[in-house]
């Protein structure tokens, strides 16, 4: 088998993110393989090709794309890269899977949600991992075959891709690599992948558990002012919790961390700060007139497993580790867990009582 | 046992040994569910439900069939008992896949070739974990949903499900296995799990690397002098490395594991036994067979050769008793894997010339 110049990429999980970071990485030359759980989107790759669509134009390729049952050829052409863009509960056994197939010099790049790089670590070592934070690519995925793109290119100003080594230094493998995803969109090597994955896991978590929980969207969570200091509480916690731990977090939402915890007290000027922010941020994510349930919320309305674990649950377990309190992250987990159970629907009603929760907390702070 | 029943089973790779076990016990009433990531066969069984032959007849047994990106489905309905029926070098990631939806209680049953217990147990914990042996099932997927049994089933004559503890007592949970596997064929409990399974491993390692390299069936191998003793050598070797482990081997080939060695010394009265009680052994395998390494080579596939003598080399390592023929071979396997080296006899000139 001859190999190509070009490092042999290996996408595992081609939805939404993979599967269009994947296309363009294709269309620009890159030697890129399609892994994937769902039959019918790779039986589509394959006999139509993948299409494309959104705001960076719409087009048909045609990509390499294996079932699992078929990863056991990659035996014969090792993987110098492996991009794992799946949920973050199908993580570890995704990496164990592709791990007997990288290369001596082969390394995986985690392009999820959450923090799993040490689960991959875990896998395959701390050496051969490395950390991509998506900075608001807002893609999803049509049907088989199909990924498409709502929001406007970051271009350099906003660089979408942020990839790091755990160790922070700059290596030629992450400058390669951000190289490689610059003909996507923009990218950039951050020295903080920490502080980048804290950031996204807060902006996240703050919209996420109650998306889930309630089944309403964007606008609704963010336009109803209880809710806004539901949200403002749980962004409050992942600053606490994160800074207990040591990390330095970079800001929410474009807001200093301070600036969260004030607001979260209930000083007007950071209250009014804050909520400018994300009624900003709703408009950067409403600009397609689709409405927002964000992949959580997806996949609780459409009575699939979510990603509450390694969201609101990941806060909520790391605060117990250091004994601290997190009470919305906790308490958000548990419905949206009742309701994948089916013990419970989504509803407004389900948080009410984290909204009493948070506001007696802040009136407590402020005796 | 009556609650038996209400227990969710799951199947991990519905294919030969997995897709028989499922469908059986699906036929027979049991909440089982068959995971497998090959997509056509998946959507067959949902479809039309699985097809298992025999030499009694052919029935189709309606079951529940599911994909990889379905499994979490079990969040809702946990897995009390998963039986991995996957290739060896499956299982790590089908455990990791697994291990979120099992039950607190649940466990998982390796019913595959090779050992795989101790991988499992790394992931599920060596509590979560027991050891199936399918001795002589001798199925085969003959496409999509349809399994084929070449043998009639064993019932008392013959026990196919050897289930045994790690720690080899007999165990309610490893009765309660038995009598699960009871619907399919015959079953019991074995205290000596690790001495079935290196039984079965010296089985294999002495024929897979042979066959795969030189391309070869078990019947050529069988007629050819120099091959067969070879393949002696090569169980010689397996059988010391068991034993230097502590194991107490189960007979090999229905003889016993000091008649091999002394066979693999070269002491003339042991080979000839050897030889004819090996001969007669042969005489039930009426097809020549290409061995599953020979049989993956040919389609292209990756081999379970790291699991079979790749593995008794590597565990030779550990214990100080060198396995250099299965190491050989197993290196000689993996360059034909990647496409370095072409299946022939040439290739066991290097062992021939010694």
């Amino acid at each position: 088998m001859p190999r190509t110049d070009q490092p042999h990429t290996v996408i595992i999980g081609a939805g939404a993110v993979g599967g269009y970071t994947g296309a363009h990485l294709a269309r620009a030359g890159f030697d890129i393989t399609f892994v994937d759980a769902w039959p019918e989107h790779v039986e589509q790759i394959r006999g139509k090709g993948v299409r494309v669509s959104g705001t960076q134009g719409d087009y048909t390729l045609s990509v390499k794309a294996l079932h699992i049952a078929e990863v056991q050829q990659l035996v014969k052409t090792p993987v110098d890269i492996a991009i794992i863009a799946t949920k973050s509960f199908d993580t570890a056994w995704f990496a164990r899977m592709i791990r007997d197939y990288l290369a001596p010099e082969g390394f995986v790049v985690s392009m999820q949600n959450s923090i799993n790089e040490y689960k991959i670590a875990d896998i395959v070592g701390w050496d051969r991992t490395v950390g991509c934070v998506l900075n608001t690519i807002g893609v999803s995925t049509v049907g088989p075959g199909h990924l498409t793109r709502h929001r406007t290119p970051g271009g350099d100003e906003h660089p979408v891709f942020r990839i790091g080594e755990v160790h922070g230094r700059v290596t030629p493998r992450a400058q390669r690599l951000a190289a490689m995803l610059k003909h996507v969109d923009g990218s950039m090597v951050t020295t903080n992948l920490w502080g980048e994955r804290w950031s996204k896991l807060a902006t996240n978590a703050m919209q996420m558990g109650i998306l889930g929980a309630t089944g309403l969207c964007n606008e609704e969570i963010i336009g109803d002012a209880p809710t806004r200091k539901l949200i403002i509480g749980a962004a409050a916690e992942s600053v606490q919790v994160a800074r207990a731990h040591g990390f330095d977090m970079e800001p929410i939402v474009y807001v200093g961390l301070d600036c969260w915890l004030r607001a979260a007290q209930g000083d007007e000027a950071s209250v009014q700060t804050v909520e400018a922010a994300l009624f900003k941020y709703l408009a950067r994510q409403t600009e397609s007139g689709r409405k927002g349930h964000g992949s959580l919320g997806r996949d609780i309305l459409g009575g699939r497993r979510s990603e509450i674990d390694a969201v609101n649950g990941m806060i909520a377990d790391k605060a117990d580790e250091l004994g601290i309190a997190a009470p919305i992250h906790r308490g958000l987990t548990t419905i949206v867990r009742r309701i994948e159970r089916g013990e419970l629907t989504p509803a407004k009603s389900n948080i009410l009582g984290l909204i009493a929760g948070a506001t007696e907390r802040r009136e407590l702070l402020h005796v | 046992m009556s609650d038996l029943k209400a227990l969710r089973l799951a199947v991990l790779g519905a294919g030969a040994v997995g897709g028989y076990i499922g469908g059986k016990l699906a036929g027979a009433g049991y909440r089982v569910a068959l995971v497998d990531s090959w997509a056509e066969h998946v959507e067959h069984i949902k479809a039309h439900g699985i097809r298992l032959t025999d030499p009694l007849g052919s029935i189709v047994i309606p079951a529940e069939a599911m994909h990889l990106h379905q499994v979490q489905a079990f969040v809702r309905d946990p897995i009390d008992i998963a039986f991995v029926c996957t290739k060896s070098y499956d299982t790590a990631w089908t455990t990791k896949m697994i291990a979120p939806y099992l039950r607190a209680g649940g466990y998982v049953v390796s019913v595959q070739n090779s050992l795989n217990e101790d991988e499992i147990a790394g992931i599920v914990g060596a509590d979560c974990t027991m050891g199936c042996i399918a001795s002589t099932i001798s199925v085969s997927v003959t496409g999509p949903g349809s399994i084929e049994r070449a043998r009639t089933p064993g019932g008392e004559a013959y026990t196919v499900f050897r289930v045994g503890e790690l720690h080899g007592r007999v165990t309610p949970r490893a009765l309660a296995v038995a009598e699960i596997l009871s619907a399919v064929d015959s079953s019991k409990v074995t205290a000596n799990l690790w001495g079935e399974r290196w039984a079965k491993l010296v089985t294999n390692s002495m024929h897979h690397g042979i066959l795969g390299s030189a391309g070869i069936t078990d019947h050529q191998l069988m007629q050819n002098t120099a091959t067969r003793l070879l393949a002696i050598k090569c169980a010689g070797e397996a059988i010391r490395v068991a034993q230097a482990l502590g194991h107490d081997l189960e007979p090999i080939l229905r003889m016993p594991a000091s008649l091999w060695c002394a066979a693999a010394d070269g002491e003339t009265a042991a080979l000839n036994e050897i030889e004819a009680g090996w001969r007669k052994w042969m005489e039930r395998s009426k097809v020549p067979h290409t061995g599953s390494v020979g049989h993956d080579l040919a389609k292209g596939r990756r081999t379970e050769i790291d699991y079979t003598c790749g593995y008794v080399a590597r565990m030779g390592e550990q214990v100080g008793r060198r396995a250099p023929t299965q190491a050989a071979l197993a290196a000689m396997i993996k360059r034909i894997e990647r496409g370095e080296l072409t299946r022939g006899m040439q290739n066991l000139d290097v062992f021939f010339k010694q």
